[in-house]
């Protein structure tokens, strides 16, 4: 039962992660997409790369889980981690761009600001949270402590 | 439980997932000692793992751990087969 | 008084070894090289019931046989130093491998205590081992350790004081069989002769190297009395065979010891393996990997930003105020353009430092560094590097003073150095400046094109010269690639955070200085004579360009691009505004970029060797600094100013020439 659920989100997620990823991809060439703006899609090709990354991972793990390879699940917590990792990354360096601008260059940091520094790579690592919150424990008793 | 084939092969022809026993370390100098030191020696029971995205090298389990050997070094090494 | 007693530290990596030390001495440590080698040596104390206990933590080894510089240390100090007490790290969830370098510890002579570490992994998989059984088949203390809870440590330091206080040296060796038992008895009789080696070394440990073909070990013997003699008796066997029997013994005696001490043993599919399936995958392997080190790149670069920022603010301001304040113009300008310009020059690389290392930290200590040489490996062997090297010219993308540091994870020397070497060839951030002012003003729409190719250049002559160098100055295989997988682990916060301090504070210690030293030269070149602006025309910096005009006329370059260079020795970027001083003009402003079209000793052509220049010829006074550090000699450093500078001023003249025919314009 919980292997489905397992597939399940890895599919879902996996799913997402690609359609946003090949959407930043498209936006390099076909410039202002109001859907895109919407989502926080804008043409980069290296975050376009590994939103792509972190959805062939997913949905890797949904086609070995629907295969009932037990193995899969592996891929399901490795594209986890990596939307983790991506995540804290973008809010790290986000986080560090607007403490260059506000202290040092003086300006103020608008609501808009705000909102374009709400992407992909953000709130979809908010989802995959979730799934962390639910497998993390089981997933990180396999690994060893240093 | 011995293999049907006795004729020695090199490590770098073994298939993941087969195991293989050791029968020779045919390197010289200093890969050689580190080869024997990580325990690649004669008799003992190798297993490949996995290969690299990109050919090469191969990762092996020997004596309870992992290692990696490039396919080239891996072919001083000779085996026979282990049939399970 | 208190008693001290003094413990060398070793073990395999990836054992843990580290944890045990950090919990064993907290802070209480002092890192720094051992003499005439870049390899690090920690030293730690911690006080234990009315014991000083002095801790070396030796670098981690598989044997102690004579390659590589870390056995040969971790070799010398335990015969030479003479500790107390040896203690040997072992992962209890890997014995049969651990086990070796406690077959060659034990012929050493010195006490061994065994700390059985990570009990709980490998009894939480189901093992059980029994460490009186493993004490008496070892005739040696076994203690049950966890590092990261500090879990029989006490134990551990009151069996160390134990052993300490009863001095007995260790006797008990495995036997190598018949043959070579009477091989090993008629080497221990013939050394046994001289008493210069009979006095130092362990007989029976001589004799076993030696038949083992330890290149130290035969050196050592050649030189004593004896050196005829046990040739002759060498000569009369085929060491090769003899070379795997001993191998083959000391594993069989570990496999006689195994079973009685230990159930189970015997590793299964565990999560590690599971990760690796996908990490190693053959199609998500590499992009997952390329994925990972731009997430590296970003957070190395990106969250330094506004500490870097805020280093050059404190910095330009304490500036300021500093040549406000003294009345004296020269004294003013030494302390302010000079020492305080040169310091923050040293600090503004920190943040950099300490984000990368951090990084670098986790991803070793998570064991993932080991799967990017996996995976890398076959790349870079086409250029004759290891996989390790991938890392470095990474991380050379954005500065070449971090990722010059990173090459510590490299193990082989000359693998290190060539990577070293060839780093300065990575196009660093800092140049990017100097491309976008020269691309800018004279490629208008082609300017990201000739930008990427001159980083696409930088990467090829890094590879050339990468071949170059092995072929020529460093020869040789790369080292075979022998390399651990280990086990997935989750890196402690402490050990992560220990290690990042480390490394920030010595680039400080040992880099800053040459550093502040380098910019203080320039400073003065471009301050003296007495009373001229600084960096104009009159300075020593502009006499030096005039006199180098005859360097860089080939190029089609005049004394003014010679004087910013001289500058950009500083640091790439500052090549931009000293042309501003050179010109008259603001940096950055439209009025540079005019002042640039319009002087008619530049033309497009002479814009691109600048280019070319600036990319390849030498590594700025920070990125020279690490090279002196990192490779322990200023022979190496200045190699790499005259092997960059001498490959520049070819590849300028070659680019100023083919972009005049191309062109038309010189």
């Amino acid at each position: 039962m919980s292997e489905y659920h397992k597939q399940l989100f890895a599919g879902f997620l996996g799913l997402l992660y690609l359609i946003v990823g090949v959407a930043a991809l498209i936006a390099l060439v076909v410039p202002d997409i109001k859907l895109f703006e919407l989502f926080g899609i804008s043409g980069d090709p290296a975050m376009g790369f590994v939103l792509v990354v972190i959805g062939l991972t997913l949905i890797s793990g949904f086609f070995e889980l629907s295969k009932k390879i037990h193995e899969g699940v592996a891929y399901l917590h490795v594209g986890i981690g990596l939307a983790l990792v991506f995540g804290m990354i973008w809010f790290l360096s986000v986080g560090a761009e607007f403490a260059t601008l506000a202290i040092f260059e003086g300006e103020e940091i608008t609501l808009e600001m705000i909102r374009e520094a709400i992407v992909p790579q953000l709130y979809l690592a908010v989802i995959a949270l979730f799934g962390f919150i639910a497998w993390g424990k089981e997933f990180s008793a396999g690994l060893l402590r240093d | 439980m011995s293999s049907p084939d006795h004729s020695p092969v090199t490590l770098d022809t073994v298939i993941s997932g087969d195991k293989a026993r050791i029968v020779g370390v045919k390197a010289k100098g200093h890969l050689r000692k580190r080869l024997l030191e990580m325990g690649i020696i004669p008799g003992a029971i190798i297993e490949s793992i996995r290969v690299a995205p990109l050919g090469d090298p191969v990762e092996f389990r020997v004596k309870g751990y992992n290692l990696s050997i490039r396919k080239g070094d891996a072919a001083c090494i000779e085996v026979v087969m282990e049939v399970e | 008084m208190k008693k001290t007693i003094s413990v060398a530290l070793t073990g395999n990596p990836n054992v843990g070894k580290t944890t045990v030390f950090n919990t064993i001495t907290g802070s209480r440590q002092h890192v720094g090289n051992w003499p005439g080698v870049t390899v690090e040596k920690k030293t730690g104390r911690c006080e234990y019931a009315d014991t000083s206990i002095e801790v070396t933590d030796l670098p981690g080894t598989y044997s102690l046989t004579a390659y590589s510089a870390d056995e040969v240390i971790a070799r010398n100090f335990i015969i030479e130093d003479n500790p107390d007490v040896v203690v040997q790290v072992v992962d209890a969830s890997n014995l049969e491998r651990n086990l070796y370098l406690t077959m060659q510890l034990a012929e050493l002579g010195r006490p061994v205590i065994v700390a059985l570490n990570m009990v709980d992994v490998a009894e939480g998989r189901g093992d059980t081992i029994d460490e009186k059984r493993l004490s008496e088949l070892l005739a040696m203390p076994v203690v049950r350790t966890v590092g990261t809870s500090g879990r029989g440590l006490d134990r551990l330091l009151e069996t160390i004081i134990a052993v300490a206080a009863k001095g007995e040296k260790h006797t008990h060796t495995i036997g190598y069989g018949d043959e070579a038992e009477a091989l090993i008895s008629d080497l221990v009789r013939i050394l046994d002769d001289d008493p210069a080696l009979a006095g130092g070394y362990p007989l029976r440990w001589l004799a076993v190297r030696a038949i083992e073909g330890d290149s130290a070990v035969l050196a050592l013997i050649e030189k004593s009395s004896v050196a005829g003699a046990v040739q002759a008796r060498l000569q009369q066997i085929d060491l090769d065979e003899y070379e795997a029997l001993l191998a083959d013994k000391r594993y069989e005696a570990i496999g006689a010891i195994l079973p009685q001490a230990c159930t189970m043993c015997v590793r299964k599919m565990t999560g590690s393996d599971m990760i690796d399936r996908v990490v190693t995958n053959k199609y998500l392997g590499i992009p997952i990997f390329l994925a990972l080190m731009w997430g590296a790149f970003q957070l190395t670069f990106a969250v330094a930003e506004p500490f870097m920022a805020g280093i050059e603010y404190v910095f330009g301001w304490l500036g300021e105020v500093v040549a406000g304040s003294i009345g004296n113009e020269w004294l003013a300008s030494l302390l302010g353009d000079g020492v305080i310009g040169g310091v923050g020059g040293v600090f503004v690389f920190v943040p950099n430092i300490f984000i990368l290392f951090l990084i670098l930290s986790i991803l070793e200590g998570s064991g993932y560094l080991a799967r990017a040489a996996f995976i890398m490996d076959r790349l870079m062997y086409v250029i004759g590097l290891p996989g390790k090297s991938f890392i470095p010219m990474l991380m050379g993308f954005g500065c070449n003073v971090p990722a010059i540091m990173s090459t510590r994870t490299i193990e082989d020397d000359r693998d290190r150095l060539i990577t070293i070497l060839v780093n300065p060839f990575i196009s660093c951030g800092a140049r990017l400046p100097v491309y976008i002012l020269f691309a800018g003003v004279f490629f208008g729409r082609d300017a990201g094109n000739v930008i990427f190719g001159l980083y696409a250049l930088g990467i090829v002559v890094a590879i050339l010269s990468a071949k170059l160098f092995r072929c020529t100055i460093l020869p040789g295989e790369s080292s075979p690639f022998i390399m651990e997988m280990p086990p997935y682990r989750i890196p402690t916060i402490k050990n992560a955070m220990l290690n990042m301090w480390e490394k920030g504070s010595m680039y400080l210690k040992k880099a800053g200085g040459i550093i502040l030293i380098g910019s203080l030269i320039v400073w003065f070149l471009a301050s003296y004579p007495a009373g001229v602006e600084y960096g104009s025309e009159e300075s020593f910096a502009g006499m030096i360009g005039h006199l180098l005009e005859p360097l860089v006329s080939p190029l089609g370059l005049d004394w003014k691009i010679a004087v910013a260079l001289i500058f950009g020795f500083v640091a790439k970027e500052i090549v931009v505004s000293s042309l501003g001083v050179l010109y008259g003009a603001d940096e950055g402003s439209a009025a540079l970029s005019d002042a640039l079209l319009a002087d008619p000793a530049l033309s497009m052509a002479g814009a691109l060797a600048v280019m070319v220049f600036v990319l390849l010829y030498m590594p700025c006074v920070a990125t020279l600094g690490v090279i002196k550090k990192e490779t322990g000699s200023w022979r190496w450093a200045g190699f790499s100013v005259l092997y960059g500078l001498v490959v520049a001023w070819i590849l300028a003249f070659a680019t100023f020439h083919l972009a005049s025919y191309f062109l038309g314009g010189a």
